[in-house]
């Protein structure tokens, strides 16, 4: 929510009138203030998205560059650290620069601590649901689990058991499918049959490949506050080149404009609902223009993107929600449904500030059952950072130039390729780094490393290639990760540029890289199968070698092109 | 599911008998990459396009032919595609030929599709082969010989790194 002086002194009338002394509400600045909401109309849907497995409170640093290309450039979404705080006037050193930029972070984190954990966001959800009892509704984007030791090990099962504690409603994958077409239909259920997943699991661009028969419900029914609400969900549309054919090899995804659009008017016309949500893993760019050409969807819910979007995008009449990832935020939008038509809304990106919401003891308790038996295995001390190490941004972060480091090392290599995922917590200095952290950078289904030759060309293509998947300049054909992160060598990229002439003067160890020279390469997470040792046991064996961890800035990436270039 | 870029049975069946069994060039066979790509283009799309159509006037088709292939191929040697068009189909006045085309493929004409008013309807589905990313054309020959051309680019990543 936009807090404004006005809002304050609203939201300080309204807690006076609940009887609330004003001095609960702290000082002005106080994380508490982010916890009043003032309610609204008959619907409150809460959504987290891309929690990636994080069980317990993080530190997870928003990301320094998130650069839109065209017309994007400059706006909500493409807008971080001063421009997201001057855009929705909110100050540095507050919580919310703590929680919406990497501002001040080692500061803030000092001085907010860390956030999310289901046993904190399970707290504030009950909050919420005995406040506004039968007109709540919960749903998760998806991307739960995966990203911890305890989700791999357990093959998702121990983030399914959470998810059901939490009464998680409504769900769509990406990640989820890491695991397999079966152990999905496990877990999750599938058209005909409920899996261990309490709730919905729907996904309406999920069909298999020959028959286009929908393998799981396209959308599902609810009442809330009574009201009629239809939810249809997008699961990632890019899962099958998003990761190993292997997992899905018999199953089409993609973005469907036009049977998203059957839906919708089923929805509206055969089933009476009163409000259309669409539970979406597209990524912000690609919510924002599918809301564009659908028509009838109130509101999305989206993910994938790692967005943390302090108020809505308004698209048409359209409500475009993003509600960031790990955990860090609850997304309550308060909606006034009357007879089929949305009337007024109210939202906030609630920042879970686990120092300023108790934890939810049930939930506590199961967080500790699971992980019970690896407390000692994962919690092992490795090293110690000086250097704050996080990944999220359109380029290499600190943490990946360590696992950059840890493979060129391993594989004796000339450059290190590693994914740009946006998942994976942030380590602030003096912070001890375990085992477990170690896998929640790297704790995916096909973690093997590999070593083979590369010629500058092909390095050239494909670092190419992926800036595309970024920076088209049409979202649909974007892919959602941020850039590839390279180790051994440095480059400059334009966004702006077409696919082809985007990057330029890459250089390895400083000389000017050969097309037609061979290069020793390495990397992890190949879409092909490879049989190097797992990137966890490369990272935790080179941070154990280090035992402290100190980055100096390195210059790795010049981007230009931008407005001053 | 009406006509997205999947293949329903019935979209199939119809495809089937809309191509015949000897199905043009460029219909994927088996899965893999393209390594004709490697062997240098054929012909350029340019060459082809002046033998189809001569120097011949094209319309922009946007508003009557609608064209659906994925905008990221999940297999770059089957990619589905299919071509409708609102178009009367009587004897004077129909759809005679569709034509794929694409600009990147070694050989870029990829099929041509020949219809009659007896078809009831100016569809085509096929699956293609695209042996790198780039535009992939749909090209509408009405019976009175206009033509009519939309097109989209279809990107054949190498993928990873989703977030």
């Amino acid at each position: 929510m936009d807090v404004s002086r006005r809002d304050l002194l609203r939201l300080l009338a309204v807690a006076a009138g609940a009887g609330l002394a004003p001095r609960s509400l702290e000082a002005a600045d106080g994380p508490a203030r982010l916890l009043a909401f003032e309610p609204l109309g008959n619907v409150t849907l809460l959504h987290i998205t891309d929690a990636h497995a994080t069980l317990r409170p993080v530190y997870y640093r928003e990301p320094d560059s998130v650069i839109g290309v065209g017309a994007e450039r400059g706006r909500p979404p493409f807008l971080t650290g001063a421009e997201l705080l001057r855009a929705y006037h909110l100050s540095p050193g507050t919580v919310e620069a703590y929680a919406y930029t990497y501002l001040d972070f080692a500061t803030l984190a000092a001085r907010y601590g860390r956030m999310g954990g289901y046993a904190h966001l399970a707290t504030l959800v009950k909050r919420v649901r005995e406040e506004r009892a039968g007109r709540t509704l919960l749903l998760d984007g998806g991307d739960t689990i995966q990203g911890s030791a305890t989700a791999l090990w357990s093959r998702g099962e121990d983030m399914v058991r959470v998810s059901n504690q939490l009464g998680v409603e409504v769900f769509t994958p990406h990640w989820e499918f890491v695991y397999g077409l079966d152990r999905v239909k496990e877990l999750f259920g599938d058209r005909e049959q409920r899996g261990v997943f309490a709730g919905d699991f729907v996904a309406h661009n999920v069909a298999e490949l020959n028959w286009a028969e929908r393998p799981f419900r396209p959308y599902t029914i609810r009442d809330v506050g009574g009201a009629r609400v239809g939810v249809i969900g997008q699961a990632f549309p890019y899962t099958p080149v998003s990761h190993p054919r292997r997992f899905v090899p018999d199953l089409t995804f993609g973005i469907q404009e036009d049977g998203l659009q059957a839906l919708v008017n089923e929805l509206r016309e055969g089933k009476k609902v009163d409000l259309v949500v669409l539970l979406s893993h597209n990524g912000v760019a690609v919510d924002l223009k599918l809301a564009g050409r659908v028509h009838g969807l109130d509101v999305v819910l989206g993910g994938h993107t790692h967005d943390a979007l302090p108020q809505p995008l308004l698209v048409g009449k359209t409500l475009v929600v993003n509600s960031g990832s790990h955990g860090k935020f609850l997304s309550r939008l308060d909606l006034d449904v009357q007879r089929g038509r949305l009337r007024g809304y109210r939202y906030r990106l609630i920042p879970v500030l686990a120092q300023d919401v108790p934890a939810d003891p049930d939930m506590a308790r199961l967080i500790e059952e699971i992980r019970r038996p690896y407390e000692a295995k994962l919690g092992e001390r490795l090293a110690v950072s000086e250097t704050l190490l996080y990944r999220r941004g359109n380029f290499n972060g600190t943490f990946d130039e360590l696992i950059l480091d840890a493979l060129l090392r391993d594989a004796d290599a000339q450059i290190a390729f590693s994914p740009g995922f946006r998942w994976g917590i942030t380590i602030v200095p003096g912070q001890e780094i375990t085992p477990e952290d170690a896998y929640a950078h790297t704790a995916v289904t096909y973690p093997n490393t590999w070593v083979r030759e590369m010629t500058g060309s092909e390095i050239h293509q494909l670092m190419e290639d992926v800036a595309d998947n970024l920076f088209h300049p049409d979202p649909y054909y974007r892919q959602g990760g941020d850039m590839v992160r390279l180790g051994g060598l440095t480059y400059t990229i334009d966004p702006s540029k077409p696919v082809g002439r985007r990057i330029r003067d890459l250089r390895v160890a400083g000389r000017a890289m050969e097309p037609a020279r061979r290069y020793k390469a390495t990397g992890w997470a190949s879409l092909a199968e490879v049989d190097g040792p797992p990137a966890w046991d490369v990272v935790a064996g080179h941070l154990k070698s280090l035992g402290r961890v100190k980055l100096a800035p390195r210059a790795r990436v010049r981007v230009v092109g931008r407005k001053g270039d | 599911m009406t006509e997205d870029h999947r293949i329903s049975r019935r979209t199939a069946l119809i495809t089937l008998s809309a191509l015949g069994v000897a199905a043009a060039g460029g219909l994927a066979a088996m899965p893999g990459t393209a390594w004709a790509q490697a062997l240098g283009q054929n012909e350029s799309v340019e060459d082809a396009m002046k033998r189809l159509f001569g120097g011949k006037p094209m319309r922009d088709g946007a508003a009557s032919v609608k064209l659906d292939v994925p905008l990221i191929a999940e297999n770059g040697a089957v990619v589905p595609i299919s071509v409708s068009v609102d178009s009367p189909m009587t004897p004077t006045n129909y759809v005679k030929h569709i034509y794929v085309v694409a600009d990147k493929n070694r050989i870029p004409v990829v099929t041509r599709v020949t219809l009659s008013p007896e078809a009831g309807r100016a569809f085509m589905g096929a699956n293609i082969r695209l042996g790198e990313s780039g535009d992939v054309r749909a090209i509408v020959e009405q019976s009175d010989g206009s033509l009519l051309a939309v097109k989209r680019e279809v990107k054949v990543t190498v993928g990873g790194c989703g977030g």
